[in-house]
């Protein structure tokens, strides 16, 4: 019976191993599974974590700036977070992928090589002379009456993130480095939204970060928006990215060329129908309209310019997120020269 | 007096099989296929990664030199110590009540026309997602972590538990009867043993579902533990970090599991020997 068992655990162990063994020599899927080339029949998958920004993709389509460009076909998979959404990109499932510029510079910092294809949210040149809650879409909240009165403040506080090094955290540590406090004494806790709302009412922690719609709900709680890191961060420009993996980029450049000039297009439109696109948001997201108007307005930069994400990745490796710059060059940007 | 083994042990008039002649696998061939298989995967493993240009499936040398930068030993005590105490904790809470409330459900009916339905609708929610709902009731600390634990544990036991009572042969109790036997007798003499054999398997799967649930249990709050050094890796694309994080746990569930076999296998000796001796008869 032992023997039995042995020879059954070791066969089981032989499989795995042989399986992770197999996977480790293979190269990654062979991308461009769908239709090639920007010649009216081209159908371009495209993955996303279901954000408001999302309405750009809607726009594109239903205002025919997807098929003039020759796209005929737009799939919209929905996936779990953006490290999926890369990997999905990488493994060919998808054609572009949306992610925020932090998490797309881990990626190029472990080797995976990724060309952007064009901005997928922002803000405006002159971001910084603006009121920065209503352009950004993400807060740092604490109790109202709490002592906490700056970024500085947050240290050694506990202070909640969607996930940890990611983000929000990169955002808000560089808010409490120009606010003269160090970011490296804060106690991250990684919460769900509902729960990071429910931990700050009951005092489990000090400060939550969350994103919108979530923050219209905790200033309706009677929190306090402490600071609003994502204009802190980014100043102005790229802040997510429709990005595609390098090699698929270099078989089929017309097509993403093609995504990029619809959505482009897009932008310009939902930029000047700001009530459109929230209408499309709300579908998307499934928040009610009336809570989305009442927070950040999302804003579409026409082009994803080299110095504003290399700023970016400056800052990450200052604040310590990445041991060296991610190689990031203007031939990272899809049609750069 | 008579024991559980002894009346297990008894020899039956059943007709004697003609006796085949054992062929014993001496054990340095048990221990060699024991070290040498996995030996020879891991060497199959490294060649077949070496030259491996796939970031999400980096050479086994990469993972190996992560995994020792990371776990030996400098996040053991930070890590990997308080992960393996919410385990600890969370079990022996499991075990003792599914053991505990395994015994009431099967010996008074009316408790367990009671709770059964509910016990059922509990179990089948899945553990993990009521790690968001522990958050909301006991905040996020270690708390919420060893009893996330613990209840999702605590099933498997309960029902073997209840599944062995209910199975003790009605001769066993009869004789239990005509001994006499306090209930505490009966109890720690008579049932226990008897449901023993059972109560260990639904242990052994309430070992796997902590496992499970402990890593689980570290994706929200501080990001202290092994699953949440693990998934933290995972989503900052340090693809060795979270293959050399698998691994621990694959080496961790191993030995956890070894361990249990042997305290198993000292506690169940009686029972082990009486189906050697049944079989041998």
């Amino acid at each position: 019976m032992n023997t039995r068992r042995t020879f059954l655990s070791v066969a089981a162990a032989a499989a795995l191993s042989l399986g992770l063994a197999a996977c480790g020599g293979s190269k990654a899927a062979d991308p461009g599974e769908s239709q090639s080339g920007a010649s009216g029949n081209t159908a371009v998958s495209v993955g996303t974590i279901g954000l408001a920004s999302d309405a750009s993709l809607r726009i594109a389509e239903d205002q025919g700036y997807l098929r003039e460009a020759g796209i005929s076909g737009l799939e919209v998979k929905t996936v779990a977070n953006p490290p999926a959404a890369i990997a999905a990109v990488q493994s060919g499932d998808i054609d572009v992928a949306y992610t925020p510029s932090v998490p797309f510079f881990n990626a190029l910092n472990q080797g995976i090589d990724l060309t952007v294809i064009a901005p997928a949210d922002g803000y405006p040149e002159n971001a910084l002379e603006m009121d920065a809650a209503e352009l950004d879409d993400t807060g740092v909240y604490v109790p109202g009456g709490s002592d906490i009165s700056s970024p500085r403040g947050l240290e050694g506080r506990k202070v909640s993130v969607p996930a940890r090094k990611a983000q929000m955290e990169v955002t808000i540590s560089e808010a409490i480095r120009q606010d003269g406090g160090d970011p490296s004494k804060v106690q991250w806790m990684v919460l769900d939204p509902a729960s990071a709302l429910d931990s700050l009412k009951n005092g489990r922690i000090d400060a939550a970060a969350l994103v919108s719609p979530f923050t219209q709900q905790a200033g309706a709680q009677g929190n306090t928006l402490l600071a609003s890191p994502g204009v802190t961060f980014f100043e102005k420009g790229a802040v997510g990215l429709w990005v595609a993996g390098s090699d698929q980029v270099e078989q089929d450049p017309e097509k993403y060329e093609a995504f990029r000039d619809a959505m482009v297009q897009a932008y310009e439109y939902g930029n000047e129908n700001t009530d459109e696109a929230q209408g499309y948001a709300a579908e998307i997201t499934g928040v009610d309209l009336e809570t989305l108007r009442q927070g950040a307005t999302t804003y579409w930069p026409l082009e994803a310019k080299f110095e504003d994400l290399n700023r970016a990745n400056q800052k990450m490796t200052e604040l310590g997120y990445q041991p060296q710059n991610a190689p990031f060059a203007e031939d990272s940007i899809l049609g750069a020269e | 007096m008579t024991t559980t083994a002894d009346i297990t042990a008894t020899p039956v008039a059943t007709p004697r099989r003609p006796r085949r002649r054992s062929r014993r696998i001496p054990s340095w061939v048990k221990w060699a296929l024991a070290v040498g298989t996995p030996t020879l995967l891991l060497a199959a493993w490294w060649t077949a990664s070496a030259d491996s240009s796939n970031t999400f499936f980096p050479s086994l040398e990469q993972i190996l030199t992560r995994f020792q930068q990371l776990w030996l030993f400098d996040h053991f005590l930070t890590d990997v110590v308080p992960s393996l105490a919410n385990l600890a904790g969370g079990f022996a809470l499991a075990a003792i009540v599914g053991v505990g409330l395994g015994f009431v459900l099967a010996l008074i009916r009316p408790v367990r026309w009671l709770l059964e339905p509910i016990i059922h609708f509990v179990r089948s929610i899945p553990p993990v997602a009521l790690v968001p709902i522990f958050i909301t009731m006991i905040g996020f600390g270690n708390d919420m972590r060893i009893t996330s634990i613990a209840l999702a544990a605590t099933f498997p036991t309960l029902i073997a538990t209840m599944d062995g009572i209910r199975s003790v042969d009605g001769t066993l109790k009869d004789v239990s009867v005509v001994y006499r036997l306090t209930r505490a007798e009966k109890f720690t003499q008579v049932y226990l043993p008897a449901a023993a054999p059972q109560i260990f398997a639904g242990l052994q799967v309430s070992l796997q579902v902590a496992f499970i649930v402990m890593i689980a249990s570290e994706m929200l709050g501080a990001a202290t533990g092994i699953g949440a050094l693990t998934l933290t890796a995972q989503q900052s694309f340090m693809i060795a970090d979270m293959w050399a994080g698998v691994l621990l746990l694959g080496v961790l569930g191993f030995v956890i599991n070894k361990i249990f076999d042997l305290v198993k296998a000292r506690i169940l000796a009686w029972y082990f020997g009486a189906k050697e001796a049944q079989r041998a008869t």
